[in-house]
């Protein structure tokens, strides 16, 4: 059932439409003379939330360790299957005190053409290893610049102190063990 | 030979004018429109973006002159001179200042000044309708053609009001010649004060005839993509754009001329005006500007303050409004000047 | 027989038969650990407690009560559920929960269960238990003694099944840990099939640890291809690369086992270069020229002979034999490779397809071969070097040439044994399918179809594989002395 919306009858002045346009330029005229809200944007840069999800990072702690123990969960959920993870054994080099971690991404690559910035990978991580960071300007003139590989990853996350510490916290048990 | 060259410089001065505006109106349209939505506008090349104009223009020049398979080659590369030329043909018969002494001569500063003046203009700004149209047809492509059709319609309905709009000036000045129109003013008052609804109906009709908003059918970003020149590019595409705010120019400088005393100043007469000589008809000149600019201005505040009329709004407008309207002022007048 | 009732259904099973058992028949799932169909249970779980009787002071564990006349068992009743949930939180007080490097998450039953009947929280908040993390019990196994819940299904097969004992329990109560026994890491040729069994992520396999997430895999429920045993497997590939098999239960042929060599075999099969489309003398050539060049060569096929191999499946043998016949070849010979063969499952033909090659009329090189012309060799194979000698042409349709190669006047395209379709007869005589794990890609074309056209043969059967399975079982059937199981899926 349709339903009949009543209108009013518009009197003479508002059928002659001149008042509005009148008022209508001036309105915008009055608007010529208010300050300008424009960012000047490679000068100026806009504030970037904690929150902001840009292109996603691979983080260290603050002893330097790799977070990331490569398994795969991010790459599982990630929807436009923009991420790639090489699993390995923790070699011999990178190999920490904390005896528990066995496992390290051998490799790990993001297409960030690929990417929707959803922050999925973030939310599901277990190790608290990739975060969304606060960069927005991925340019490149090759696709292929834009598949980060791991130590471009390391480079954008950074370190971040103050994470969990599941392993370390093994370490010490083991070592509390062995006495 | 004097009267060659007289014509030569007057040719060169004013068409350069327009083209010079054609070319900068943008920038200022752009620019206003920033500060009434509280933007910037252009500021990158040169100081306030100044130079933007000229980047634009080499810019359309080097882009790749695409010429679809499917179109009327003939017609589709005649279309943008026809959007062009009855522009500039019209410019010929408007007065653009007082007399100038040069060697001893005294030289109008009008291009043709023709006793026909006001009927030339119109027979000239109906052909710019053509340009469109053949742009439409040409393009052999579905919103083109739209917007070709829209174009015929809404200009040649605007016409009549436009003709009708000035025939009160005629009674005034008893005569078609521009340069008797502009005494006449000069001489009494401006024509916007006696013909208030005239001006109306002109301007209005003004706005419909160059196609700006809100009677911008023919292009109808939201609806028809870019209308008749969907299909044009580079070169072509530049040369419907500056024909655009040719004619702009051009009918503002009409409304000057018709309505707003061409060169005259308040509390100046012509005797003022040749007291000072060349410098009156260059001060002259100047004001023609200043009145023909300030109109220009008006084109722009309003296409950033209306919205697109729809095409019934815009026919009803036109043959049941506007030309009602122009009959009774010309009745009025008619009565007002009974001897 | 017993008559009972599981969940308000009756049953009847064999007396002996335990609850779990009797519960499976009817298709009702107890969850077990300890237990395993081919090692039996320990009883060390306590996770497949049932309700008889309406008795919920004792609960019975399924796995090892057997069915007594009358029974009236519950697997779902409140006393049940309870019980289970709280032999799932004991389960989960030490188990690390490191499945982010674990190779079992995704196909781990700790998971599974912790998710069906376990609680989702925990009330322990003491410290976990620590143990060893990376003991290696030989260069094939590693073991993790952190994850392991002690249901000692390894220890136990190694008892009953290998009767040997190289891994044991040791220590008591919350220190116990499964350890290598003196003799040090354990050199069984069966020892992998630890990792398979292993409820939890505690055996790993050396070879396949960390290497790939399981549910990034696209798995192919076929046949081992690595002897005529015909042990059903189950292969995973990971982007176009074989990177596991595992052995798949087929109560009469491998039971839930595969050994170690069959197992690593998938290394064989991930080949980088392999011929693509056909060669002429070395050329790149159209099918249609090798087809008549081949036509050419073979003439009216007098002193040529065809030696196949016994990793074609018994529809591309059909459809050679067919073309053969067509052109007037009567030589139809096998030849396979061998390797040592055990007691267990292992035998000592190296290809999965003799019998069914034998059945459909071909016939082991003789010792005394014949003078030929020509020789036609159908996939991958030993040729005897007396056949090759005084040779006026050789073709060879084979994934990879290898050394006949250069020797070759036509080489065509093949698929590899994992990348077979058909039937597949073992060496006693059951016919399986064999499913493809791996695509070929471009410029090979499925055996059975490079036959077909060459001899022009058409008509329905020649339409598709499944019509043309249907004609070679028929043969199969009329020649078998054993009868043919399908694969179990």
């Amino acid at each position: 059932m349709a339903k009949v919306v009543e209108r009013r009858k518009l009197n003479f002045w508002e059928e002659l439409y001149l008042p509005a346009i009148v008022d209508g330029l001036g309105r915008t005229f009055r608007q010529m003379f208010k300050p300008e809200i424009t960012l000047q944007y490679p000068e100026q840069r806009p504030v970037i939330a904690d929150d902001y999800r840009g292109a996603p990072g691979l983080v260290k702690d603050e002893e330097g360790r790799e977070k990331c123990v490569s398994c795969q969960l991010c790459e599982y959920i990630c929807p436009p299957k923009a991420i790639v993870i090489e699993p390995g054994e923790v070699s011999e080099e990178t190999s920490y005190d904390y005896s528990g971690i066995e496992k390290a991404p051998q490799e790990f690559y993001i297409d960030m053409l690929r990417c929707i910035y959803c922050g999925y990978c973030e939310e599901i991580c277990p190790e608290q290893a990739i975060f969304m960071t606060g960069e927005y300007e991925l340019n490149a003139s090759t696709r292929q610049e834009l598949v980060f590989d791991k130590a471009r990853l390391y480079k954008l996350g950074g370190t971040r102190p103050g994470l969990l510490k599941k392993w370390k916290h093994k370490d010490d048990g083991l070592a509390a063990e062995e006495h | 030979m004097f009267d060659i060259a007289a014509s030569l410089a007057k040719i060169i001065i004013l068409t350069h004018t327009t083209l010079i505006l054609a070319m900068y109106m943008p920038w200022v349209e752009r620019k206003v429109s920033a500060w009434i939505q509280d933007r910037v506008g252009p500021n990158r090349v040169g100081y306030a973006g100044l130079l933007q104009p000229i980047a634009d223009t080499f810019k359309f020049i080097f882009k790749e002159d695409v010429v679809p398979g499917h179109v009327n080659k003939t017609l589709f590369v005649l279309a943008p001179c026809f959007a062009v030329i009855p522009s500039l043909f019209i410019l010929a018969v408007i007065p653009f200042g007082p007399a100038v002494q040069v060697m001893g001569q005294s030289v109008d500063l009008v291009i043709a000044d023709l006793g026909v003046g006001i009927l030339f203009v119109f027979a000239f700004s109906g052909l710019a309708v053509y340009g469109i149209v053949f742009a439409g047809w040409a393009s052999n492509s579905k919103y083109p053609m739209l917007g070709g059709v829209r174009a015929s319609a809404q200009m040649i309905s605007y016409e009549i009001c436009l003709g009708l709009s000035v025939v009160g000036i005629f009674m005034g000045a008893e005569s078609l010649r521009m340069l008797d129109i502009v005494q006449q003013q000069i001489d009494g008052s401006w024509n916007i004060f006696t013909q208030p609804l005239g001006f109306l109906i002109f301007a209005i009709a003004a706005f419909a005839e160059t196609n700006r908003l809100p009677f911008d059918l023919p292009e109808a970003e939201t609806e028809l993509v870019a209308g008749y020149h969907t299909e044009y590019s580079s070169i072509k595409f530049t040369m419907f754009f500056a024909g655009e705010y040719a004619a702009m120019f051009v009918f503002a400088a009409l409304v000057t001329v018709l309505f707003l005393g061409g060169w005259d100043l308040p509390f100046m007469d012509s005797a003022s005006f040749a007291a000072m000589g060349n410098w009156g008809a260059l001060l002259g000149f100047a004001v023609f500007l200043v009145k023909s600019f300030m109109f220009l201005l008006l084109y722009v505040w309003v296409r950033f303050t209306l919205p697109r009329f729809r095409f019934d709004q815009l026919m009803n407008l036109g043959w049941k409004v506007l030309l009602p309207l122009a009959l009774v002022n010309i009745l009025i007048t008619g009565f007002l000047n009974l001897p | 027989m017993i008559k009972l009732t599981i969940d308000g259904n009756e049953v009847e099973v064999e007396p002996g038969t335990t609850l779990l058992e009797a519960a499976r028949a009817l298709g009702t799932e107890i969850p077990h650990y300890c237990y395993h169909q081919d090692i039996g249970s320990d009883g060390n779980c306590r996770v497949c407690l049932v309700e008889v009787n309406g008795n919920t002071d004792k609960l019975a564990i399924s796995c090892q009560q057997p069915c007594g006349e009358g029974m009236d068992v519950q697997t779902e009743s409140e006393s049940v559920v309870k019980a289970r949930k709280g032999v799932m939180e004991f389960l989960l007080i030490n188990h690390p929960l490191d499945c982010t490097i674990c190779d079992q998450a995704g196909e781990c039953p700790l998971q599974d269960y912790s998710y069906h009947y376990g609680s989702g929280d925990s009330r322990f908040v003491e410290d976990k238990r620590n143990k060893r993390k990376k003991v290696e019990f030989s260069d094939k196994v590693m073991f993790d003694a952190e994850r392991c819940i002690l249901c000692t299904r390894c220890t136990r097969y190694f008892e009953t099944v290998r009767d040997s004992r190289p891994i044991g329990v040791e220590n008591m109560g919350g220190q116990s840990t499964i350890t290598l026994g003196p003799n040090g890491p354990i050199e069984d040729p069966y020892q992998l099939n630890i990792v398979d069994i292993c409820p939890v992520g505690a055996l790993t396999s050396r070879d396949f640890r960390f290497k790939q997430r399981v549910w990034f895999m696209d798995f192919a429920d076929t046949v081992c291809p690595g002897c005529s045993k015909g042990c059903n497997i189950t292969a995973g590939a990971y982007q176009g690369k074989l990177l596991r098999f595992v052995p798949r239960r087929n109560p009469d042929i491998n039971k839930s086992w595969m050994c170690d060599d069959g197992r690593m075999s998938y290394e064989n099969y991930n080949i980088s270069e392999r011929t693509r489309g056909a060669l002429i003398a070395g050329e790149e050539a159209s099918f249609e020229d090798a087809f008549a060049k081949i036509a050419e060569l073979v003439g009216g096929g007098d002193g040529v002979a065809v030696l196949a191999s016994t990793s074609n499946t018994c529809e591309e043998l059909h459809a050679l034999k067919a073309w053969a016949g067509k052109a007037g070849i009567a030589h139809l010979w096998h030849g396979s490779k061998s390797w040592e063969s055990d007691d267990f499952l292992k035998e000592s033909d190296a290809t999965p397809n003799t019998k069914g090659a034998q059945m459909l009329g071909f016939e082991p090189v003789p010792t005394e071969a014949p003078a030929l012309r020509g020789l036609v060799v159908a996939g991958e194979v030993e040729v005897p070097p007396a056949l090759l000698a005084n040779l006026d042409f050789l073709v060879l349709q084979s994934p990879v040439g290898g050394e006949l190669a250069p020797a070759a006047m036509v080489m065509l395209p093949g698929l590899t044994r994992v990348e077979k379709q058909g039937t597949w007869v073992n060496s006693a005589g059951m016919a399986q399918v064999v499913k493809p794990a791996l695509q070929p890609g471009s410029g090979v074309v499925d055996d059975w179809q490079l036959w077909r056209d060459l001899g022009g043969a058409d008509g329905a059967e020649w339409s598709t594989l499944k019509a043309l399975t249907r004609v070679c079982r028929a043969q199969l059937e009329g020649s078998a002395e054993t009868p043919l199981v399908a694969t179990e899926s």
